[in-house]
């Protein structure tokens, strides 16, 4: 089991760019579990056919922390990928890293990982490192590698640094490592050059690519991924890439855990 | 079928905390691993029942307090707080030659919202200070309604410290219970005569290295629910198996109990009966004394004291209310059994504010714990907090034995709960 955390500014397309990852990992026969680690909890919509799943959060605070099971909090979406979403407190009230620990605390109570046995876990983590439980993600024992999404932008490559920063911060105490940055275009003039300034800097290669196309916007109307409403566009062949990158990353993982 | 008077009393409310209420806390149970050194990292307040049970019971120099500021915890200085304060106190304890082989770390719940990685700090500590083993703890009354609530946990980090052995004896342990099994109970003649070379229990070593010997064991025997978490850990980490062997009152739930072990152990049970016809006797002798005197059965004193008073019940006594804060599973079948063929006895949440109007009017009443010696008003009070060791036949006599004491003397509750150290 390779377990990735995709983090990077609000905004930037994380969301859509993990879930069209997961279904690009599940049409390649990955088993993949999408984890959504954001208050707004819409990380998996899209491949839950635009309905929004309740969160662990909201379990528990409906049945009880003792009463709540696996099958409350994991839903198969799209090619059957296992849909979870963290949840948060009320907006504007509460503690949301303290929601994001919660939450990662109950699906080990219940062996998630151990139940369903995904061979690829992503999370999809909220803008940056802000505190302790958004760290969570990229501590021993969840995510192996952090990819970050970036655009040409100034404040989303100045959270890429930030979260590059904690990540490297943390290296230490043997937490996720950073593998790589995808760039997901928003077709700044010379975006290219640089993010791949920023990249260097940062000590990261630019790993993916991902085109800035209606494509997106349209199969999100549907409330799907465009891997699962245009499986031969451009746009899915970009995310296919992008998995077949993943998977790399996954094997050699792999190789080194054996 | 249950009745609807009473099958939603166990309501969580507000709390409140009667002079009567109390027992062992996280600190003190910690206290018992052998050669530990325990720091508290906290607000101010958060160390004041901890402290002063430490003081008034001579544990005081086994533990240190940090206290948070509000810059620790919105700066991210926090660990380092943490890291310097051990640096510290590991420093002074070398220099009064008492370095100790657990260092314990105590947070509170401010701990749980600033999600400290506590296995990195762990890790850090550990290559700091060679040689001593670190332990995070938690005080965090938040967790009470989880399945891991702070006593289940310090259970569990009590015997997190024990190593795995290479090979296991006939040795048993006794898990769930803080204080140990009264020496004068038939449980070890009967595990003896069974070919058990020793019955383990924490409270027993006053060495690190001595205390190693519990994880030679072939069984954890758990006596009562808080011990099951552990249990179920050391039997990963250790490869000890783990057999529920819940304290209990009824003659055949002894019974039970006993032919779990032989199952368990795969050897024959000696003559029970002799065990059990003296627990008889010690039950009439009882009920001839006090006759129809009310008793009052409080579940900080008895694990499961809806099968107490079943027992009571059965033999005869006049079982008047029942104090009870909570219903575990384990104590179901019984609450059921009562509710459904006594009605009329009362069941009281003796944490909940209405117990304030209850009007402490059983004078003339035997109450068995110190909160429903409290909250009732009973002249008469049985000095029992958290079972005290009872098992088996020769937990029914002692108890019995302690009733008629009670039942033969006025009771001092005040005198009662310094003795017992009960802090509010």
């Amino acid at each position: 089991m390779v377990k990735i955390a995709i983090y990077g500014k609000g905004g930037i397309g994380k969301s859509t760019t993990t879930s069209n990852l997961s279904a690009a990992l599940s049409i390649a026969g990955y088993k993949v579990m999408q984890i959504g680690c954001d208050p707004k909890s819409d990380s998996t919509k899209c491949l839950m056919k635009g309905v929004r799943i309740p969160t662990v959060l909201d379990m528990i605070r409906d049945k009880g922390p003792n009463d709540v099971e696996l099958e409350d909090i994991v839903y198969e979406g799209f090619n059957g990928v296992l849909c979870v979403e963290a949840g948060g407190p009320t907006p504007g009230i509460g503690c949301a890293g303290r929601g994001i620990i919660t939450a990662f605390d109950k699906l080990e109570e219940l062996d998630a990982y151990e139940k369903y046995e995904p061979d690829i876990v992503l999370y999809d983590v909220l803008g940056d490192v802000v505190c302790g439980g958004f760290a969570m993600p990229i501590r021993e024992g969840y995510a192996d590698k952090v990819m970050i999404v970036t655009s040409g932008e100034m404040m989303a490559l100045y959270a890429a640094n930030n979260i590059a920063s904690a990540v490297h911060n943390f290296g230490k105490r043997g937490y996720a490592q950073l593998s790589g940055i995808i760039l997901n275009r928003r077709n700044v003039e010379n975006e290219l050059e640089i993010v791949e300034k920023a990249a260097k800097e940062i000590g990261e290669p630019v790993v993916s690519i991902i085109p800035r196309d209606g494509t997106v916007q349209l199969a999100e109307d549907q409330g799907k991924t465009v891997i699962e409403a245009f499986p031969d566009s451009q746009m899915a062949k970009a995310y296919m890439n992008l998995a077949e990158y993943v998977m790399e990353v996954g094997e050699n993982e792999m190789l080194l855990c054996q | 079928m249950r009745c609807s008077c009473v099958s939603n009393i166990f309501q969580t409310t507000l709390h409140y905390t009667a002079p009567g209420h109390g027992g062992w806390g996280v600190l003190k149970a910690a206290q018992l691993i052998p050669e530990s050194y325990h720091l508290f990292i906290s607000p101010a307040a958060c160390g004041r029942h901890g402290a002063l049970g430490a003081r008034l019971e001579g544990r005081k120099n086994r533990v240190s307090y940090v206290y948070l500021t509000e810059q620790a915890i919105v700066s991210g200085d926090y660990e380092d707080i943490l890291i310097n304060a051990v640096d510290e106190m590991i420093r002074y304890l070398k220099e009064q030659g008492r370095m100790p082989k657990v260092f314990v770390v105590f947070v509170s719940c401010i701990d749980d919202l600033l999600g400290t990685d506590h296995d990195a700090l762990v890790h850090e500590l550990s290559n700091r200070h060679e040689g001593i083993r670190f332990v995070f703890c938690k005080m965090n009354p938040t967790s009470s309604d989880t399945s891991i609530p702070p006593i289940v946990n310090v259970h569990n980090k009590i015997h997190s410290v024990l190593d795995k052995q290479d090979e296991h004896d006939s040795g048993v342990n006794l898990i769930g219970i803080l204080e140990a099994v009264n020496p004068g109970s038939e449980l070890f003649e009967v595990l003896k005569d069974m070919g058990v070379c020793a019955v383990r229990h924490i409270s027993y070593y006053n060495s690190f290295a001595a205390f190693q010997d519990m994880a030679k064991s072939s069984v954890n025997f758990v006596l009562a629910p808080p011990g099951k978490y552990a249990s179920k850990n050391m039997q990963k980490k250790l490869g000890i198996p783990y057999k529920e062997l819940y304290i209990c009152f009824r003659m055949e739930n002894i019974y039970k109990g006993y032919k779990v072990i032989e199952e368990t152990l795969g050897k024959r049970l000696p003559d029970l009966s002799v065990y059990e016809r003296n627990a008889i006797k010690e039950i009439k002798k009882t009920k001839e004394l006090i006759g129809n005197t009310g008793l009052i059965v409080d579940g900080e004193a008895i694990i499961r004291p809806f099968e107490f008073a079943h027992m009571l019940i059965e033999n005869g006594f006049f079982v008047k209310s029942i104090y009870a804060q909570r219903l575990i599973p384990c104590d179901t079948e019984d609450y059921e059994w009562i509710v459904n063929n006594h009605p009329e006895i009362a069941i009281y949440q003796p944490l909940s504010p209405s117990t304030c109007n209850m009007g402490k009017k059983e004078n003339d009443c035997i109450a068995i714990g110190y909160s429903a010696g409290y909250l009732s008003g009973a002249e008469h009070v049985v000095d029992i907090c958290g079972q005290n060791g009872l098992f088996g036949y020769h937990g029914v006599s002692c108890m019995m034995k302690l009733i008629r004491d009670a039942y033969n003397s006025k009771a001092d509750l005040k005198k009662i709960l310094d003795d017992a150290v009960i802090i509010v």
